[in-house]
């Protein structure tokens, strides 16, 4: 099962090597499945790549040239990756198939046209079930089987001659997410575990087995720490000399500065290094950096305060009005949010760094 | 502490323990939803082999029409109960329970467990066909006919696996044959046969482990512990083993619903020279309370009577209605094994004898609980 090569299944259709989760698509929604009041299933939309190829060994294609079909053929064979980018939770539990796990097609149709993902994005399908075991039930898998079989619904959007080439490489649904989560009697513990599945279609059409892959989520985990690292510590703010020094002494020094004759030059330079300031601070101007120390420091925390409330409430009616409540929406609220913090002396690294946003989704949108 | 099961769940469940013939139990009954008022799901152990096949059975509290999940355990990872229906055409699937599901209808959740356990059946019977061994392809072939046999791929640690046979034996109806019987479920009698699943092709297969088993009612008729197994011979197969421990067997049953019999006419023989017992039991007859008098000490005399009986004799126990300890209970006998006693008195004789050694051992009796009681 190693991520070397594609597995065909069955049909010889290949199999995903490697499945990733985008933070914020996993984080929405293990949110949505924490705040609903009871089971959840929707649906996981994403997009397809092929991985590059295994290295050739030296005994591999030593005879002939090594650059015909035998090449093209290991391209086509080489690992393809799953990348979940969003979902889709659907308001009624089970409303795209019935109890004995057969999909209601034109339901599965709707719901995937409403979700605004095109339909062949669609990568497989998600289950939440509370205090239930973390392996699929008997309908999870009949239902994993017949999404997987079910083409027609890929077939709809898809522009006739695409090529292996293309970025949405043609793949049928086959990803099951399951979630589980309990909670200790006291509410004091709460858990929320997840396993990714991949569907595997015996040959002879005998139906299929769900097997647990790992799940890599972009952006968290230790995989993700070479972006970091990569990371140089250049600033476009210009070198600002730091002195300690009472504001009215500052004041009476640039007093005597604008009238003691100071040179021409050094006049331009400073009004240079302050437009260059300006220009990275977005605004966010030295009274706005006064006002966070001292006794003004607590008024404008709370001022703070409220727009993240305000943000809050923002992103819970966003909740309760859309079912559909995706990542974007948030962003949008989120992006207001930060927009807004700006107008009143605020800046992003701010925010970022001082205040306790809490982890949602569109927070680790808006890092990335 | 979790809340009751939803109304709906609970007549479905309620109907299941009621009129299924399997002896379903239910392990663990839990709420899904947060904050929940009721419980919406629960672990079922469907008797299956001689053993139990778990289960949890997910229902939506929120949704309680909507028909329950199954989730198996790890073991069952492979068996696909729907996958199993489909691949077997729009016919079955129109006829499985879950097609069509009506909350409303309490039968339903018993209907679903049937029809799991026969899939259920049928995929252990493609597992162990499926085995390449010769011996045990040949066992399946001439075994699976036999009615009611059942049959399961059981793994081992060290990747070693048994195939595990539960062959219910004697062609007859024990709770028919018991005059009365107020047993509840089908009582049988199985062989269990255990065979290791040969890896190499050279080695002789090895003799499988037999058993015998039977329902619990069925121990209170006769000890299956003390039937002697006949060996298993080298190259023997079930087929040959089964007709000589059947007929073994099958004498000891009559012997046993023989034994009811004549422990019955020791019951009523009691009565001429006791009275009537106060307490006897009407079905098996393996227990009777007199109430006897010497003068003016009153007391009970408890009959025990074996499975054995004639052939062994009653175990009395004398209880004083008229001597108590310090915790207030009446003082009683040790259990008495040892007086005079022949199997092949009549009743009328038997009862005679034990009335006339009580009639000694009273007395006996009367100064050990004088004896007993606390100054």
């Amino acid at each position: 099962m190693a991520a070397a090569a594609a597995i065909p299944d069955g049909d010889g259709h290949p199999l995903f090597s490697k499945i990733s989760i985008s933070g914020p698509a996993l984080a929405s929604i293990i949110e949505r499945f924490a705040s609903s009041p009871g089971d959840i299933d929707g649906l996981l939309f994403g997009h397809v790549t092929r991985l590059p190829p295994p290295d050739p060994r030296d005994d591999d294609g030593g005879h002939g040239s090594p650059n015909s079909s035998a090449g093209s053929a290991a391209a086509a064979n080489s690992p393809l990756a799953a990348t979940i980018t969003g979902h889709l939770s659907l308001a009624s539990r089970a409303s795209f198939y019935d109890a004995l796990g057969r999909l209601i097609s034109p339901s599965l149709r709707n719901a995937a046209s409403s979700s605004g993902h095109p339909a062949a994005s669609l990568l497989g399908w998600f289950s939440g079930r509370r205090r239930s075991p973390l392996r699929p039930s008997m309908r999870e898998r009949a239902v994993s089987i017949s999404l997987f079989r079910t083409l027609d619904l890929l077939d709809t959007n898809a522009p006739p001659n695409r090529s292996l080439e293309s970025l949405d490489l043609p793949h049928r649904p086959s990803i099951f997410l399951l979630l589980s989560s309990s909670t200790t009697g006291n509410q004091a513990v709460h858990t929320h575990e997840y396993r990714a599945f991949a569907l595997r279609l015996r040959a002879g059409g005998g139906g299929g087995v769900l097997e647990p892959r790992s799940l890599d989520i972009v952006n968290v985990g230790p995989a993700f720490r070479a972006q970091y690292s990569s990371f140089s510590p250049v600033s476009a703010l210009p070198w600002m000399p730091c002195q300690l020094r009472g504001p009215e002494e500052g004041e009476r020094e640039m007093g005597i500065k604008r009238g003691g004759g100071e040179s021409l030059n050094r006049l331009q330079e400073l009004a240079r290094e302050q437009h260059l300031l300006d220009s990275s601070t977005g605004g966010f101007g030295a009274e706005s950096l006064e006002r966070l120390v001292g006794p003004e420091a607590t008024a404008y925390t709370s001022e703070l305060e409220d727009l993240k409330a305000e943000f809050l409430n923002y992103e819970a009616e966003w909740n309760d009005r859309n079912e559909n409540f995706s990542v974007e929406v948030c962003h949008v609220g989120y992006t207001e949010f930060k927009t807004r913090a700006g107008q009143l002396g605020g800046r992003e690294s701010l925010i970022e760094a001082d205040w306790n946003v809490p982890i949602t989704s569109c927070c680790l949108a808006c890092l990335l | 502490m979790e809340p009751p099961l939803s109304p709906l769940i609970v007549a479905q469940l309620n109907h299941l323990l009621a009129y299924s013939p399997l002896s379903v139990k239910v392990d663990q009954i839990w709420a899904g939803s947060r904050n929940a008022r009721v419980s919406d799901r629960f672990t079922l152990s469907i008797p299956f082999c001689l053993d139990y096949v778990k289960c949890d059975v997910i229902y939506d509290a929120l949704h309680p029409s909507v028909a329950p999940d199954v989730v198996f355990s790890s073991e069952d990872d492979d068996f696909d109960p729907l996958g199993d229906i489909a691949s077997e055409g729009e016919a079955r699937v129109s006829k499985s329970s879950l097609y069509d599901w009506n909350s409303k209808d309490p039968s339903r959740l018993m209907a679903l467990v049937h029809e799991l356990r026969d899939l259920y059946m049928h995929y252990q019977r493609r597992r162990v066909g499926e085995l390449d061994d010769a011996r045990l392809k040949f066992e399946m072939n001439t075994m699976l006919p036999r009615e009611g046999i059942e049959v399961c791929l059981v793994s081992l640690p060290d990747r070693l696996e048994e195939v595990k046979f539960a062959v219910p034996l004697l062609d007859m109806d024990l709770n028919k044959l018991v005059p009365a019987c107020t047993w509840r479920h089908q009582q049988k009698i199985y062989l269990q046969v255990i065979f290791p699943v040969s890896r190499s092709y050279s080695s002789a297969p090895a003799a499988p482990r037999v058993k015998l088993v039977s329902t619990s009612e069925v121990k209170t008729l006769f000890s299956i512990e003390d039937v002697k197994l006949p060996p298993w011979l080298d190259g023997m197969c079930m087929a040959e083993y089964l007709p000589a421990i059947e007929d073994n067997l099958k004498l000891q049953v009559v012997e046993a619903i023989a034994s009811i019999g004549a422990r019955r006419r020791f019951i009523e023989a009691l009565a001429p020279l006791f009275g009537r017992p106060l307490e006897a039991d009407p079905v098996l007859c393996r227990r009777a309370t007199v109430l006897c008098a010497s003068g003016a000490f009153t007391f009970l005399a408890h009959f025990s009577i074996p499975i054995q009986f004639p052939k062994q004799q009653p175990t009395l126990v004398m209880q004083s209605s008229q001597h108590f300890n310090s915790q207030g209970t009446p003082i009683s006998s040790p259990p008495i094994n040892d007086y005079p006693w022949s199997p092949r008195w009549d009743p009328p004789q038997m009862a005679e004898r034990v009335f006339e050694f009580l009639a000694d051992e009273c007395l006996n009796f009367k100064k050990f609980c004088i004896d007993a009681i606390p100054q």
